[in-house]
């Protein structure tokens, strides 16, 4: 599977979120239901659960809630309705993502980037939009083994977030599992994508499960 | 390592002739290196080049090193850099071993700089010959006194023989950080500066240290990293047989892709190295003194299996500050001493001394009872390392004290770290602990930061012995 996947998103610059979530599902790793949309001619058959998220879908705009293509919450079909024409009009000839909302956690951050040193790089850091304010991150180069996963949580500053802190119930095996994929994604896709950076942002950890809200690859061209 | 290259390094340090190519009788950077290479310990014979002279202070020139009767392992070249390309060329062709570029004005100077440093690196290329720099000061071997610096006699106070390997990116600072520690009797097995890197790279050296049995720990300047992936693979291989600490400096040059993606401007500050260090065992410094206060430390001591400290001070405030700075460490945690160990101490020490961690003898002590208290700490399970705290303004501690901490550092079993608080007969004590391996710091910080890196070093290994043996067994 992975490998059709790695078909499509190769030799692009940034590649559509629905891509990304294709392969990060390839790897084992949870994201919310999406399908991809361009009208509400595509909505007839919808066969996702409300609440949802409307987000623009492009590889033209990599900060998309900075240009307004976002709208979570969205109760029904109307609102949905409602939603995509006016994304439909700021956003002409653009695909979008409707997906399901999931249920909030503990916002974390986890990246990879291309480093002109070491190469490739794996970053967990908590904070989710808060992620460039806290500065609460750290990184390691891949492939990481169980014990660097959990060195790098034991690192964050604010890690007592992910040990029960006022009662948050925070599943951190599941991290560790979300990061040693990540890694292997990264490892492994190395022979036929070349990734500049991927931003996995925010993604919710919660008390059974972790699961990637927000995806974003940057591939060198 | 490779065998070719080891013997290329080896040159360096442990050279039988050298020529000295551009050697002057003028008072110029070509004396000064022929003069300081003419001071060698190793009877090493020194030979110098220039076409312009028959001798030099009295050594008999020669016009090429091709002209030099018998073999020459080490060329030292300060010539301008627009006959630097002649020079290595000639160097090749009398099968000079090693070939060390002084010389300035390469890629550090600009594109025209850039090409002929590529020129100087083909000449080489398919010989056997390699090249330190150029734009370097080159080695120093304290043990045998090989210095090809130009930094002349008087001005450059010489650190002792020791057990540091110094490698750095910046010959002048090192030599000054160096310097400015034999202030606390730090000694080297060598230093060498690597100048531009046309050739041999700082990875190749740390190969080479690792090897070395005259070097315990392996120090290093760096701005900038070559090769990650080799640095790395090597980092990891040598960090199980010795501890390397690196200064790695330019840490904000950086955010250049931080539009692109929050993990891009997330890895500013050096934070990829920063992971990439744990994972293969380097020790980070922030800055000189943390540097070679850390290079001391784990020269000097075992790393500690575990970080519970027990302290020993003579007088409470700087037992308290040090308590503070161990209980905020990452790394560092105060040992809880059992109620019968409490009972022992009570039984040596003065009734208004302070039994717990910090166990403060009061100044009203002798060496005896500081020895038997010493005892005592060595002896209790729960506590894996011991820092003391010395200031001997009182007057009951001489020197010889030095001679007691060092007796428990060496034989204790625990890695020991001393804070010596003062100058007079404080500082006589520090540099003797330091000329008998234990390593003593000037101040509370700088002892409690010491005590991190061996406990760092520690927690590596550890998890080494864990996991990363398989690991590193399969390299």
């Amino acid at each position: 599977m992975a490998w059709k996947i790695l078909g499509e998103i190769k030799g692009r610059k940034n590649v559509p979120e629905n891509l990304v979530k294709d392969l990060l599902r390839a790897y084992n790793i949870k994201t919310p239901e999406y399908r991809v949309i361009s009208d509400v001619g595509d909505l007839e058959n919808l066969d996702l659960p409300f609440p949802l998220a409307l987000k623009l879908c492009s590889d033209r705009v990599l900060h998309k809630t900075d240009v307004g293509g976002v709208a979570l919450n969205i109760q029904s079909l109307e609102e949905l309705k409602e939603k995509l024409q006016e994304f439909n009009r700021r956003f002409p000839g653009e695909k979008f993502l409707v997906e399901t909302m999931e249920a909030p956690g503990v916002e974390l951050i986890v990246g990879l980037l291309d480093d002109s040193t070491f190469g490739l790089s794996i970053m967990v850091g908590l904070g989710g939009v808060f992620a460039e304010a806290f500065e609460d991150v750290t990184f390691r180069v891949i492939p990481i083994a169980r014990e660097d996963a959990e060195e790098m949580l034991s690192e964050l500053r604010g890690k007592r977030v992910l040990e029960g802190f006022r009662g948050i119930k925070v599943n951190k095996e599941e991290i560790v599992d979300l990061l040693l994929k990540v890694s292997k994604l990264g490892e492994e896709t190395a022979d036929h994508i070349k990734i500049e950076t991927m931003d996995l942002n925010p993604v919710f950890a919660r008390e059974k499960d972790t699961v990637v809200v927000d995806a974003k690859l940057v591939l060198k061209t | 390592m490779d065998e070719d290259k080891r013997e290329n390094i080896e040159a360096l340090f442990h050279p039988k002739t050298v020529a000295v190519i551009g050697a002057t009788s003028e008072r110029k950077f070509g004396r000064i290196t022929f003069e300081n290479l003419l001071k060698n310990r190793g009877g090493i014979q020194v030979i110098p080049v220039n076409p312009k002279a028959k001798e030099i202070l009295g050594v008999k020139c020669y016009p090429s090193v091709k002209n030099i009767p018998g073999e020459v392992d080490l060329a030292v070249v300060i010539v301008p850099a627009k006959a630097v390309l002649q020079v290595v060329r000639e160097c090749v062709e009398k099968k000079v071993k090693t070939v060390i570029l002084i010389s300035g004005g390469f890629s550090e100077a600009g594109p025209e700089g850039r090409k002929l440093e590529e020129q100087v690196v083909e000449a080489v290329r398919g010989s056997k010959t390699r090249i330190l720099g150029p734009n370097t000061l080159g080695v120093f071997i304290p043990r045998n006194a090989v210095n090809t610096t130009f930094f002349p006699e008087e001005r450059f106070v010489k650190p002792k023989d020791g057990s540091i390997a110094f490698i750095s990116q910046s010959g002048a600072s090192a030599i000054a950080f160096m310097e400015a520690a034999t202030f606390y009797e730090v000694g080297f097995s060598a230093f060498v500066g690597l100048g531009n890197e046309a050739d041999l790279t700082e990875t190749d050296f740390i190969e080479y240290f690792a090897e070395d049995p005259n070097t315990e720990v392996i120090c290093l300047y760096l701005e900038k990293i070559s090769d990650g992936h080799r640095f790395l693979e090597v980092c990891r291989k040598t960090s199980l047989k010795k501890p390397i600490v690196v200064l790695k400096a330019g840490r904000t040059g950086r955010g250049a892709r931080a539009a692109l993606s929050h993990t891009g401007s997330l890895a500013g500050f050096d934070r990829v190295a920063d992971g990439a260090f744990k994972q293969c065992g380097i020790v980070r410094a922030m800055d000189e003194t943390e540097l070679l206060d850390y290079a001391v430390a784990l020269g000097f001591q075992k790393p500690l299996r575990s970080s519970r400290i027990a302290i020993l001070t003579f007088g409470g405030g700087a037992g308290v500050i040090a308590t503070d700075l161990i209980e905020a460490s990452q790394h560092l945690e105060m040992a809880e001493l059992p109620e019968e160990v409490k009972e022992k101490l009570r039984g040596i020490v003065v009734p208004f001394a302070s039994v717990n961690n910090p166990v403060d003898t009061t100044g009203n002590v002798t060496d005896e009872q500081v020895d038997r208290v010493l005892e005592v700490l060595y002896g209790t399970r729960e506590v894996d390392g011991i820092l003391a705290i010395i200031g001997l303004q009182i007057i009951y501690m001489g020197v010889e004290l030095a001679d007691l901490l060092a007796k428990w550092a060496k034989r204790g079993g625990k890695p020991m770290v001393v804070i010596g608080l003062g100058m007079g007969l404080t500082l006589q004590v520090v540099r003797r602990l330091m000329n008998l391996g234990v390593p003593a710091y000037p101040t509370v910080r700088r002892g409690v930061n010491a005590l991190e890196a061996l406990s760092q070093r520690g927690k590596y290994l550890k998890r080494l012995e864990k996991v990363g043996m398989e690991d590193s067994r399969r390299d």
